[in-house]
């Protein structure tokens, strides 16, 4: 139908005729071809068919031509197709005929349902829809209706191609043919699927806020317009009992007059917004707290038209703030015990005074532990500020269920901490309650007491265990404490003591009195109740001698509180005392024979009779045996030992006797050795002596030699030096003659060389001799030819220029042998010269060498007076040495006297020496004896032999030589 | 001019006893040459003549002889002996050469000039030496003094190669 849409009116009416005109045309053209049976039928056909369509399309152009009856003319006309194609654009448009099958859509249609129009062409308008509302009654009476030619508008949720949702506002329209029938339906669709999709958004919004929150709307003028539940709930009205009222019905009547409530509303008909906590009545008064907001709604030219209030009740929890308060406040005023409470972030919100107090107390304290503490500050800090290890503690506290005690020391001061988690109702922790209790104090005093009652104590465990005899009186003198020591002493002595005091009983002593002790009582009393410092005494009873010391006890504040005595019992230590005495008397005479009696002496005294005795016995043995050594070395017997063994200082000396011993035989021995050693050294110096003075002499007379073959030197090196001088003149003559024959020999290169330039000179004019000769001849031969020429008449001039020319040839002959002669002396003239010349040179050689050999002579006769001058120093030290000679040989005799002296001192020493015995004095002597000898001998055979052999002995000597 | 004629003629007609030809001779190369002296201008000192373009090797140049201009030839080159060093003896010998077509003035370069010899005419030989490039300059041989004297056939100088 679109095809027709599109052509023009004009058009549409003329199509149905042609085709039967085309039909007629064709059955024409084609009866003269033959084939009439068949084309009788297509004529039939088209002319049907072109009836068929000229009434269809009629009849749309009629139905088109209704559409548009209102107007009349050809342009009403056109405006009505204007506008569809208008609409056409805008719109989507979709036909149906009646059964729902789909005759055609417009692009519009096609691009919102994403089909093209073959897809759906022929479609029953079902595919839009999903396939529960296809089979639903309610899809089957909407047809139905359409059918029946009621018209559908709405909104509608559509099926897109691939199932995609889509709403559209439609109206579906039945179009009615003339008998009123509707024939087709023409759907006019607008896709809303975005302004569905956002007002359900902000439904879902508006729902939500509903559900949650109690909501109320007023006019400006402050009557109510709706209420929802939660607000009815809150308040407890019907939304009846309180529509078209005023909103003061919630409020007291005080507030309800008061100017503040008037200016409420009317700052909210000024559009501005209010919220806060506010006190509200509920049904028959009943208070309730709200949290609201009053929220003027704008209309669009920006002034209010009516208020939203959402509210929230929280009466319940404005309850709990007051009751909160009251404990606050109680806990406040509770000053003994200290509380702090943190919140379930364990950030302190609450401290009463209680803790306060005591923090400002325990400042200066508690900064040596946290330095950033400060008392008044406590309050909304974290309690990580009292731990090192503040995740530890958390951890600790987020377990806690129940009450907790930890101690905490904040630098010197000791909190014992009672932590008790907070949970609310439904056991959720809301915070931590601490209580605080600073046991510093008290815990001081328990370590005190303890201290002083460990010390007591100790004291008396010492005593019991003391050693020493202790007994202990209170201020009546009745026994309180006696030690162990004391009463195993005194039963020891019980026997003795009860000689002289019958009533003693050991077993009865604690508690007796001391009085027991003492024959005069009182006399007693008094002195003890007087004293004030150690009191030392003696008693003797029954033969028993005991010493006391009593000492007064006294408290802190001076207050007597006993007395304490300590007991000794010496009766056995005097006797011993006494023995010891008698023994030690006897040693110091030097008696060392003295005992003190074993026998009858047990425990430390028999030990230190056994001691004593065996002290005097090695004493006396050690000072025997020192006795008998340094004896036997008086006599010269040096071989006596101490061969006992003893310990320290005896052992000592008799180790020092014995080295003593030893060392005096081994000093004897080397000063022996030594004094042979002398004896034989002194026997070789002399014989050395002997030599010494022979070998001078003889050095002596060669040195005399030595000084007359010197003399005889120096005079024939004083010859050489006159020599030389000699030579020195003769050679500087040779070189003044040299230079002499030099000049001559310059002179005569000269003459030479003159000789040279005037033969030169000669060759030169034998040279114009020559070319005269030459031309004259050249000149003879053209006379010749003009002779020849002249013929016979020349004849005779022919003759006189052969003439001329023989004259010319021979004076050219002439001129050439000068020339060889003038060449030949030149040459003789220039060998000459190089002669002379050669002869100058070697005479100026002859120079020279004669000037090198003058310095060479002078040189010798600068030596050879050295030499006489090194000669003569020479000499001088010869006869020096010859001098010290002389003296050396008087010195040797000397060295022989002195060393025959050594020698017989020597022998007097081996004499003395034979004073000591000691064990190898027999062989050592006669071994002495035969070195003597055998260095004797060996001394006599050296110096008989050559003077060579004898230098070992002289050199051995040469030191003491040197000496004298 | 008649005693030339006649000596001219010398070949062809029967010796004259009597008669003799004076040689003016010169040395080349060791060798003495002979001139007729009758043919022979002047003998003057060798001096450097005025080189002329694009002439034999042999052609030294021309000078000027009082008012004449003559060429002179090298006659070392002429007949191709060695080259000639130019010495004070070295002189050139002015020559009239007379030939069939008329005469000619020139002057030769010899090494030194000799002397002048009456020649019988009937000492004078052939060389019968058969063909050689130089055989056409020489009318004969003459023995003078026991030494051998080429005489040269003057008019063959004038024919340049």
């Amino acid at each position: 139908m679109d095809f027709f849409n599109n052509i023009s009116f004009k058009n549409k009416v003329l199509l149905p005729w042609l085709l039967p005109v085309i039909g007629l045309l064709y059955a024409y053209a084609t009866l003269p071809t033959g084939v009439a049976s068949n084309s009788v039928l297509v004529i039939i056909l088209l002319c049907v068919i072109g009836g068929v369509v000229s009434w269809l399309i009629g009849h749309n152009a009629s139905t088109l031509m209704g559409a548009g009856s209102d107007h009349t003319g050809a342009d009403d006309y056109k405006s009505d197709q204007g506008k569809l194609i208008a609409i056409d654009k805008v719109q989507a448009i979709i036909e149906f005929n009646m059964d729902g099958t789909i005759i055609t859509a417009n692009d519009n249609f096609l691009s919102a349902v994403g089909y093209s129009l073959d897809e759906i062409k022929g479609r029953h308008h079902g595919i839009f829809v999903d396939s529960n509302f296809k089979e639903s009654q309610e899809y089957r009476d909407f047809w139905s209706e359409l059918n029946k030619g009621k018209f559908e508008a709405g909104e509608y949720k559509r099926l897109a191609k691939g199932g995609r949702e889509i709403w559209i506002q439609a109206s579906y329209n039945p179009i009615v043919n003339e008998q009123g029938t509707p024939y087709k339906v023409v759907k006019f669709a607008t896709d809303v699927t975005d302004i569905k999709l956002e007002s359900a958004n902000n439904k879902g919004k508006v729902d939500a806020i509903n559900i949650s929150q109690a909501c109320i709307e007023f006019n400006m003028d402050g009557t109510i317009i709706t209420a929802n539940d939660n607000f009815l709930n809150a308040v407890g009205y019907t939304l009846d009992e309180i529509k078209g009222h005023h909103h003061s019905i919630f409020v007291e009547p005080e507030y309800k007059n008061s100017q503040e409530y008037t200016a409420f509303w009317e700052q909210l008909n000024r559009g501005e917004y209010e919220a806060k906590e506010y006190k509200r009545l509920g049904k028959n008064g009943k208070e309730i707290w709200i949290q609201a907001s009053y929220n003027p709604i704008l209309d669009l030219n920006g002034k209010p038209y009516k208020v939203v209030k959402f509210a929230t009740d929280i009466t319940t929890q404005t309850n709990e703030n007051i009751s909160n308060n009251r404990i606050k406040r109680a806990l406040d005023s509770c000053a003994e015990s200290c509380l702090m409470v943190a919140d379930e972030d364990y950030n302190l919100v609450y401290t009463n005074k209680g803790v306060q107090d005591m923090f400002e107390v325990a400042e200066s304290e508690i900064i040596k532990s946290i330095p950033s503490f400060n008392a008044d500050k406590v309050l909304g800090q974290n309690i990580d500020v009292f731990h090192k290890n503040p995740s530890h503690q958390r951890s600790m506290l987020n377990e806690l269920t129940s009450v907790h005690k930890a101690q905490l020391n904040l630098g010197d001061r000791i909190f014992v901490l009672i932590v008790n988690p907070v949970f609310d109702d439904s056991r959720v922790r809301i915070g931590t309650v601490v209580e605080w209790n600073d046991i510093t104090e008290k815990l001081a005093k328990e370590t005190e007491d303890k201290r002083i009652s460990d010390e007591n104590t100790r004291v008396r465990r010492a005593l019991d265990a003391c050693t020493a005899n202790t007994m202990v009186a209170d201020n009546d003198l009745n026994v309180i404490y006696a030690n162990d020591a004391v009463l195993g002493m005194l039963n020891t002595a019980e026997s003795d003591i009860q000689k002289q005091l019958p009533n003693f009983r050991t077993n009865n002593l604690i508690g007796s009195n001391i009085d027991i002790f003492h024959k005069n009582p009182s006399h007693q009393r008094k002195m003890l109740a007087a004293l004030n410092d150690t009191y030392r005494t003696q008693i003797d009873v029954g033969g028993r001698k005991f010493t006391l010391i009593a000492n007064p006890i006294s408290n802190d504040e001076g207050d007597r509180l006993g007395t304490v005595v300590e007991w000794n019992d010496r009766t056995q230590e005097v006797a011993v005392e006494e023995e010891v005495d008698t023994i030690i008397e006897a040693a110091g005479k030097g008696d060392l024979t003295q005992r003190a009696e074993v026998s009858g002496k047990t425990g430390f005294f028999k030990e230190l009779a056994m001691g004593l005795n065996s002290l005097m016995s090695i004493s006396e043995n050690a000072i025997n045996d020192t006795a008998r050594v340094l004896a036997g070395m008086a006599q010269g017997n040096l071989d006596e030992r101490i061969d006992s063994d003893y310990e320290g200082v005896f052992g000592q000396l008799k180790d020092d006797a014995n080295t003593t011993g030893i060392k005096l035989t081994e000093v004897i021995g080397s000063i022996r050795e030594a004094a042979q050693t002398v004896q034989t050294g002194s026997t070789e110096i002399a014989q050395g002596n002997t030599d010494l003075s022979q070998r001078t002499e003889e050095q002596a007379s060669s040195l005399e030699e030595t000084a007359a073959s010197m003399e005889e030197m120096t005079s024939s090196v004083k010859q050489t030096s006159e020599n030389a001088v000699h030579a020195n003149q003769l050679a500087s003559a040779a070189q003044d003659r040299a230079e002499k024959g030099g000049e001559v020999v310059g002179r005569a290169v000269g003459a030479m060389e003159e000789i040279n330039s005037s033969s030169k000179k000669i060759a030169d004019i034998i040279g114009v001799i020559d070319e005269i000769a030459f031309q004259t001849n050249l000149l003879a031969l053209n006379a010749a030819v003009e002779a020849a020429r002249a013929g016979e008449q020349g004849k005779g001039f022919a003759v006189v220029a052969g003439e001329v020319r023989n004259l010319a040839q021979r004076s050219a002959g002439a001129a050439k042998e000068i020339k060889d002669l003038i060449r030949d002396s030149v040459e003789k003239v220039d060998n000459g010269t190089e002669l002379v010349n050669e002869s100058g040179k070697t005479l100026s050689e002859i120079v020279e060498a004669v000037a090198k050999v003058s310095t060479m002579i002078k040189e010798i006769s600068s030596a050879s007076e050295e030499q006489a001058s090194g000669i003569e120093q020479v000499n001088k030290a010869i006869s020096q040495m010859d001098e010290m000679t002389q003296q050396n040989a008087a010195l040797v005799e000397e060295a022989s006297a002195a060393s025959e002296t050594m020698t017989e001192q020597a022998t007097s020493m081996m004499n003395l020496m034979g004073f000591f015995q000691t064990e190898d004095r027999g062989r050592a002597v006669p071994v002495a004896v035969t070195q003597t000898v055998k260095s004797q001998a060996q001394a006599r055979s050296i110096s008989g032999s050559n003077s060579v052999a004898s230098r070992p002995v002289i050199t051995d000597s040469d030191d003491d030589w040197q000496e004298f | 001019m008649n005693t030339v004629e006649d000596l001219d003629m010398d070949e062809t007609i029967d010796a004259d006893q009597l008669t003799t030809e004076q040689y003016l001779t010169f040395f080349m190369e060791g060798e003495e040459y002979g001139v007729d002296i009758l043919a022979v201008q002047e003998i003057r000192g060798w001096e450097s003549a005025t080189p002329v373009p694009n002439s034999s090797s042999y052609i030294k140049g021309v000078i000027n002889l009082r008012g004449t201009i003559v060429p002179i030839m090298d006659l070392r080159g002429r007949f191709d002996l060695s080259k000639p060093e130019y010495g004070p003896e070295t002189v050139v010998i002015v020559l009239k050469i007379e030939f069939d077509k008329g005469s000619r003035i020139m002057g030769v370069i010899v090494d030194a000039i000799s002397d002048v010899y009456d020649v019988p005419i009937n000492d004078i030989k052939q060389t019968g030496i058969g063909e050689n490039k130089n055989a056409r300059f020489i009318k004969g041989l003459v023995t003078v003094n026991k030494s051998m004297v080429i005489l040269l056939k003057l008019e063959q100088f004038v024919i340049f190669d």
